[in-house]
């Protein structure tokens, strides 16, 4: 296995085994094909667990387990709660250990480490669903759970699993770093919110089906914002970093396109393309870390009582905004919940779910793509500019593809498949459209739920410490710099967008 | 022309190449670089020589590789 020897990227399929940016991919993928069984009538998807309302007294009275759990579809209906449980979590235990075995991980560190994180997330998702945390005095699909549990008082949050979850995660992360540590070899956020944007192709397809002239504004808009905040927002930091910071060259260049791209996975390809030591990325990774949590938390509620009717708007801004995919899905889904919940309690009309978070996903995955265009052209620079002694150096185009997120392209495969089958097997289109539901309904959200517990896992405050010079830079860029621009550029391109109300 | 292929790497706060049983080592790339085409140079008899410099990821720690599983290759190439 190419994982015990070297890893080097030589040939155009490299990586294809050893790599989690593959492995999201080919989980992503997996579990659309086991959705698409639907056409032969088969279920192989539906037996994944999911939360259902609750209430504390109500349970505390009658306890049960179909109260707080059930199946994704009714095919399954009449398994024991439990018993899908288990099956879910050998079912995801399997499929994410064969990547994990490829990837050369500790098998048993991650068998123990998932089995810990799976649990945790499931607790903390059923948590979320608790009538006094989450039901909204409002009719959703002939149900408004707040006056059918007879509460009296509620916090009304919606979907509040996700900010549960992540405190979850960072109160073991931060006060248990012993436990933490344990649990690290499966603690992957990245991996997991990528497997969870490939579902999320399925989602953007049958959205498509509903509004297809939306969802091609929407990514035409999110491409056009990604290429113009890159242009604006780089120079500018890169400028203050070197005249107001005195930070050499590689150092500026490095933490501009941590700070103004995407997180630390641009600051690794820029790096790498200025032939910066590796350990420049390695301490700017820790800040972005820790800045992202920070803006999953603060931007989402500050975005929506700023401008509670451009939810387009701020969806679109929170790509540009939040660094790292993990942390700006996530703040995406708070978002998308915000402004969903409070729409409803205003106006009692529900826009669909998910068009808010697909502005916040569309800008980042395309600021992931450009992200080996701009390593590559800044190579060009610096060879050029900075590295021009004596020999003729080539730079192979395959540079660009080693850099090309590769989730995006099994994104972007289901996606058009759902398109395809639209327009030229409509026959089929029903059963399709049923499994696409099912594994970009519960799947996507409980990969989203591991994401959140997994963020707070690996995000370690105490890594600011020593760091004050590029912590100032960070925290002035970001919130000085690049969530004003971010978020102009964002209403340029997507103001008076609004999300499809629900059927 | 003769193709060599180097794999870069980074260690102890230094840079390190390994062509083909010989180790360089440098902590400025630019100094690594010339090493390694001084190498290729004296062993080319006078050929054509291309390297492919290509980075070993198992040099960025793990964890990174979640979200960036490349480094970066470059191609030297040296007249006759």
């Amino acid at each position: 296995m190419e994982a015990n020897t070297t890893q080097v990227n030589r040939k155009w399929y490299s990586g294809m085994l050893r790599t989690e940016d593959w492995w999201a991919a080919w989980l992503g993928i997996f579990l659309f094909v086991l959705g698409m069984l639907h056409i032969f009538h088969i279920d192989a998807v539906g037996w994944m667990i999911k939360p259902k309302h609750w209430e504390l007294t109500d349970l505390m009275h009658h306890f049960s387990w179909a109260k707080l759990l059930k199946t994704s579809s009714k095919t399954y209906a009449n398994w024991h709660p439990l018993a899908a449980l288990l099956f879910s979590y050998i079912a995801l235990l399997l499929m994410t250990t064969a990547g994990a075995y490829f990837q050369g991980w500790n098998l048993r560190k991650f068998v123990s480490g998932f089995t810990t994180v799976f649990f945790l997330t499931v607790f903390t998702w059923i948590l979320g669903y608790e009538a006094h945390i989450s039901a909204v005095d409002a009719t959703v699909k002939g149900h408004n759970w707040y006056r059918e549990f007879g509460l009296s008082w509620g916090l009304q949050l919606g979907g509040a699993s996700f900010i549960i979850a992540l405190a979850v995660g960072l109160l073991i992360g931060n006060f248990f770093k012993g436990w933490a540590s344990q649990l690290a070899e499966a603690a992957k956020p990245e991996w997991f919110i990528k497997t969870a944007i490939v579902l999320l192709g399925a989602k953007m397809g049958i959205m498509a089906m509903k509004a297809a002239g939306f969802t091609k504004d929407l990514a035409l808009a999110g491409a056009a914002a990604a290429f113009v905040a890159y242009l604006l927002i780089w120079p500018v930091v890169y400028f203050i970093a070197r005249k107001y910071f005195g930070l050499n060259r590689e150092s500026a260049a490095v933490l501009s396109s941590g700070i103004s791209i995407c997180g630390v996975s641009a600051s690794i390809a820029t790096a790498g393309a200025v032939r910066a030591k590796p350990l420049i990325p390695v301490a700017v990774s820790g800040l972005i870390v820790v800045f992202a949590l920070l803006e999953l938390v603060v931007l989402p509620p500050a975005y929506v009582k700023m401008a509670p009717a451009q939810p387009i708007v701020n969806g679109a801004a929170m790509g540009m905004t939040v660094k790292t995919d993990g942390a700006d899905a996530a703040a995406g889904a708070i978002l998308d919940d915000l402004h969903r919940v409070q729409h409803l309690r205003q106006t009692g009309e529900k826009w669909e779910e998910g068009w808010i978070l697909s502005a916040a996903i569309l800008t980042k995955i395309w600021i992931d793509i450009f992200i080996g265009i701009w390593a590559f052209v800044l190579t060009l620079v610096w060879m050029r500019n900075v590295d021009n002694h004596g020999v003729k150096k080539k730079l192979p185009a395959s540079e660009i593809w080693h850099r090309f997120p590769k989730f995006v392209l099994a994104y972007l495969l289901v996606w058009f498949v759902l398109m395809f089958v639209m327009k030229f097997l409509p026959d089929i289109l029903p059963a399709v459209k049923e499994g696409a539901h099912l594994v970009q309904g519960s799947y996507r959200k409980f990969l989203f739920m591991l994401t959140f517990l997994t963020i707070g896992l690996i995000t370690d405050f105490s890594k600011l410490r020593g760091m004050g010079r590029m912590a100032l830079l960070y925290g002035l860029a970001l919130f000085v710099i690049i969530a004003p621009l971010a978020y102009l550029v964002a209403w340029i391109f997507h103001h008076s967008m609004l999300p499809p109300v629900a059927d | 022309m003769i193709r060599r292929e180097a794999l870069i790497g980074f260690a102890h706060g230094q840079w390190t190449a390994r062509l083909d049983e010989q180790r360089f080592y440098a902590s400025e790339w630019k100094a690594l670089r010339e090493q390694l085409v001084r190498f290729c140079r004296q062993n080319g008899a006078g050929q054509a020589v291309r390297i492919y410099l290509r980075f070993d990821m198992r040099d960025i720690p793990r964890w990174f590789h979640q979200y960036q599983t490349h480094y970066f290759n470059e191609i030297i190439e040296l007249k006759a």
